[in-house]
């Protein structure tokens, strides 16, 4: 990635596709994650690319770039939240290792994935939707990360979800433990 | 007894079926590439980047220099570099914003307003001063012209 970075900062348009390719898929998995509008997230997007593009010569580590685009992700996403609705930000904030499931609910969330009722064409999918729902809001916003095409690397995913890279597999375990349990009949 | 019901999926499995329904039902809309790829733009402008040196939302109080009226945003930021200054007041309405600003020291020269899709030229009056009176309420940034061009960041407003 720093020679991505290095190329693109002395203006290859080439470089910054290839950025564009390998990170534009962690930038949605984090909007979809924090659960933004389609209009919201679609205006994340934009603004994590433009202040890319223009810290791009002042990056002091070129190879992190992947933890820089995921956290500056996750900070619009929340500056986001903050602005349209105070509230449901302050859950998404709150939300840690307590019961958090409620206080998102509370705050106007709902339960729903995004994913499109059409695509439910098996009873096995039906299922594994039903049980990825049920999530706490932590466990659900990792795996919805760790979808992402390419899948971001562990501390591209700490810098998303603000928690030590050291932890990723732990929490990742615990995450895909809970979906089996509530997956089992 | 036989225990007949299906095994339950692996870590890798599972996590594989959840990208299949994710890829399909929910992929990254294509304008959003379109955005991500012009975004270069601002990195190809051809003038020095100008360093925020004041900027009224990351200030120690954040009253200072941002006001608020009956749902109209006021912030002041201010940019240096190739010895030059650029000081900009903004006033964000609901849709569009309005834009004021001087340059100095004092020169007549081009002052560009760059959103994503589109820019609007003023040229700078008495005492370097530059107003836009109807900008779409966009990112934007400040292209200001001269013997040495300078770009401000971006404005998020």
């Amino acid at each position: 990635m720093a020679d991505l970075v290095d190329r693109a900062r002395s203006g290859d348009e080439d470089a910054w596709d290839g950025l564009v390719e390998r990170y534009l898929g962690t930038v949605h998995a984090v909007c979809r994650a924090y659960r933004l509008s389609d209009a919201d997230a679609a205006e994340v997007n934009q603004i994590v690319w433009l202040r890319l593009a223009e810290h791009l010569s002042g990056l002091r580590a070129p190879a992190a770039v992947g933890g820089w685009i995921a956290a500056t992700t996750r900070m619009e996403c929340l500056r986001r939240l903050r602005a349209a609705h105070a509230a449901e930000a302050a859950a998404v904030l709150a939300a840690g290792d307590s019961d958090t499931a409620s206080a998102e609910q509370a705050a106007g969330n709902g339960g729903g994935t995004g994913i499109d009722a059409r695509v439910l064409v098996y009873e096995r999918d039906r299922v594994l939707l039903g049980a990825f729902d049920r999530l706490d809001p932590r466990s659900r916003r990792l795996l919805w990360l760790l979808t992402a095409e390419p899948r971001p690397t562990d501390d591209e995913v700490a810098a998303a979800l603000d928690v030590p890279e050291a932890d990723i597999p732990a929490l990742q375990a615990r995450a895909l433990d809970q979906l089996r349990h509530l997956m089992a009949p | 007894m036989t225990h007949t019901a299906a095994p339950l999926p692996t870590d890798d499995a599972l996590l594989e079926e959840l990208r299949r329904l994710a890829a399909g039902a929910d992929p990254v809309p294509p304008a959003w590439w379109d955005d991500a790829e012009s975004a270069f733009g601002w990195h190809q402008i051809e003038a020095e980047p100008a360093a925020l040196a004041y900027d009224a939302l990351s200030g120690r109080d954040p009253g200072l220099g941002r006001v608020q009226l009956a749902g109209r945003v006021l912030r002041e930021l201010r940019w240096t570099g190739a010895g030059r200054e650029v000081v900009v007041e903004v006033d964000v309405g609901d849709e569009r914003l309005r834009l004021v600003g001087a340059v100095s020291p004092y020169a007549a020269v081009q002052v560009t307003a760059v959103w994503p899709d589109g820019h609007e030229n003023v040229t700078t009056g008495e005492l370097g001063r530059f107003t836009f009176d109807d900008l779409p309420r966009k990112p934007l940034c400040l292209l200001v012209g001269g013997d040495q061009p300078v770009k401000t960041g971006w404005i998020l407003p």
